[in-house]
């Protein structure tokens, strides 16, 4: 008899979870290790069981997907061995370290696969340090999760579909939405037009939520610029000040929420050394989800942000991978099915290279001439100024060297908000192109441990 | 007089009282809610940066920025955003409570 050996899955996200259940059905029982206290992932977050709102209300057009993955998930749970709360802080070749309800183990495996999904890729903002600032996907969290507005009225700024989505799940829930301004311009939206169109019922969708922004009377703004975040002397915030390239204004707000679409986890890749894309800060996968690592898998947004139904595939590809190298044979209806799985996610590759069109991130150039004492990394309150001294004196090329001279990107957050920003004022410094400049480098732990007096 | 707080709640409200306290003050929140949204709600904030001692109150929600770190009565160190409220719990911010 073949021995499968453990097979390990890092994340009950939508790729995890497809992973999962395909793995299932041909009868192995992987572990699936979840940061989260249920399964899920961001886009089908549950929240706490003792709330009892309809799948409608909280997931809306999403809410039939939502219900089936839950539901077929919950189905197998005996089946597999499934570790919610648990986090993988580190990780080196065939060994996990987790940190979970039984305190701190390791896991061996023989199979991995990676599903760690994405988290916000934020920019900072003057005086964005204040308490009452939020990133995008934390305020969606908040609505979804929690049934609560973090502040009312609420503002939203950034780029991307997740700035009109969670701006009009606000607006669906009647909070005050206090405005969205979209650094993005609208020529950049008409011209990814012809990739959005891959997928026209996802882009109407988003057109008709920016209409009906605008139609209920919110201030939409494209072209944008946030100018500072404004606060009280002792802490929360009061408004935001931008401008449209004319004229500067400041709006009253009580909550804002900012966010440029989305940012891989990729740490445990890194830490596991599977290799970068070339001139792609992505980890390089075959088109199965295989990595050159032997044993090392990936799939959904922590590898490349394609959205919640190419994470599906994705899972589905990976845990086929897996299976193919493991021997089994698979049935002409499974075949056929995989092929369908790799055509749609070419058409979701094309229409998110639409949407990183669409809602490109601030120019390096501006972002590294915002004022000097702009906060970059909120964790060790490191300066805009700080990090410029740094990249101009030293001649620094690489953010990594930033980090050790200024440990901006080496706190509690491990650079995943402040990393994007270092990368663009990197390239603004040296003239070099994103893709050419040496990668954030992640470190073990990936997140702080917790430490108890009594820790044994 | 308690500063009016910043986030409100959206519904979901037929659920049972969790009753634990903040820096000693008693807050009632409901079962199912984060300590971080019992926290918001009583218009506190969680723990003071360590630079410049501004007060924070949260970022990401969802455990990855780190920056809503309570500590409970025996220094166990928690994310307010991903620990659940629970009765009797007591949690301590640096924030004292004020501003808010
Ligand atoms: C806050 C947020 C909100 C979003 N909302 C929407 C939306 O409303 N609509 C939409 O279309 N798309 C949304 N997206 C995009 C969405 O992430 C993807 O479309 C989809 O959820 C990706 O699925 P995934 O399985 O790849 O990753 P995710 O759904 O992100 O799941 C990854 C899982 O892995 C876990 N994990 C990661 N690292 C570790 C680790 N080291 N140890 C243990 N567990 C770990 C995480 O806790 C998480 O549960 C959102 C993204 C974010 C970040
Ligand atoms: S708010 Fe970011 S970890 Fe809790």
């Amino acid at each position: 008899m073949v021995t499968d050996g453990q097979i390990v899955i890092v994340g009950a996200g939508p790729a995890g979870m497809e992973t999962a259940l395909k793995l299932v059905k041909f009868g192995l029982q992987p572990i699936v290790i979840d940061a989260g206290a249920h399964s899920g992932g961001q886009i089908y977050r549950r929240p706490p069981v003792a709330h009892k709102r309809s799948y409608r209300t909280i997931y809306g057009a999403d809410a039939v997907k939502a219900r089936h993955l839950h539901d077929a998930f919950d189905a197998i749970r005996n089946a597999i061995d499934y570790r919610p709360n648990t986090r993988v802080w580190a990780a080196h070749a065939g060994e996990l370290f987790l940190d979970g309800p039984d305190g701190r183990t390791t896991l061996t495996y023989d199979k991995l696969i990676l599903c760690t999904g994405a988290t916000d890729r934020v920019f900072p903002i003057p005086g964005w340090e204040a308490p009452g600032c939020y990133s995008l996907g934390g305020a969606q969290i908040a609505l979804k999760s929690q049934a609560l507005t973090l502040g009312d009225p609420i503002g939203f700024v950034g780029a991307g579909p997740l700035l009109w989505l969670v701006a009009w799940q606000h607006l669906q829930f009647g909070v005050q939405v206090a405005g969205v301004w979209c650094t993005a311009t609208r020529r950049d939206l008409f011209r990814a037009l012809p990739w959005l169109a891959l997928r026209p019922r996802l882009a109407f969708r988003g057109v008709r939520q920016i209409f009906a922004l605008w139609h209920a009377g919110v201030p939409v703004q494209f072209g944008a610029h946030p100018v500072a975040v404004t606060a009280n002397a002792d802490g929360p915030i009061t408004g935001l000040r931008w401008s449209n390239g004319r004229k500067t204004s400041e709006t009253p707000l009580r909550a804002l929420a900012l966010g440029w679409h989305l940012r891989s986890e990729t740490q445990l890749s890194h830490l596991l050394e599977v290799p970068s894309v070339s001139g792609q800060h992505r980890p390089m996968i075959d088109s199965a989800g295989r990595s050159p690592v032997q044993g090392i898998y990936l799939a959904g947004d922590g590898v490349e942000i394609l959205g919640a139904d190419a994470a599906r595939t994705g899972g589905r590809m990976a845990a086929t991978a897996v299976l193919a190298d493991l021997g089994y044979q698979q049935t002409w209806l499974d075949k056929l099915k995989s092929i369908a799985d790799r055509a749609k996610h070419a058409q979701m590759r094309g229409f998110a290279k639409g949407l990183a069109r669409a809602f490109p991130p601030p120019c390096a150039k501006r972002l590294s001439s915002l004022p000097e004492t702009t906060i970059v990394c909120r964790c060790e309150n490191v300066t805009l100024a700080a990090i410029g001294a740094v990249a101009e004196n030293w001649k620094c090329q690489d953010i990594n060297r930033i980090k050790a001279l200024t440990r901006a990107g080496m706190g509690r957050c491990q650079g995943r908000y402040c990393g994007a920003t270092l990368a663009a004022i990197v390239t603004a410094e040296t003239g070099r192109a994103q893709s050419e400049i040496p990668e954030h480098r992640a470190q073990a732990p990936i997140y702080p441990l917790p430490f108890n007096v009594d820790d044994r | 007089m308690a500063p009016r707080p910043r986030a409100k709640r959206l519904g979901a409200i037929d659920r049972r009282s969790v009753h634990l306290q903040v820096d000693g003050i008693a807050v009632q929140a409901l079962e199912g809610d984060t300590v971080l949204t019992a926290i918001l709600l009583h218009g506190g904030q969680t723990g003071a940066d360590a630079f410049n001692q501004t007060k924070q109150a949260g970022f990401c929600l969802m455990g990855a920025c780190q920056s809503c770190w309570v500590w409970t009565s025996n220094a166990q160190r928690l994310r307010a955003c991903d620990a659940e409220v629970k009765e009797g719990l007591e949690v301590f911010t640096t924030s004292k409570g004020a501003g808010w």
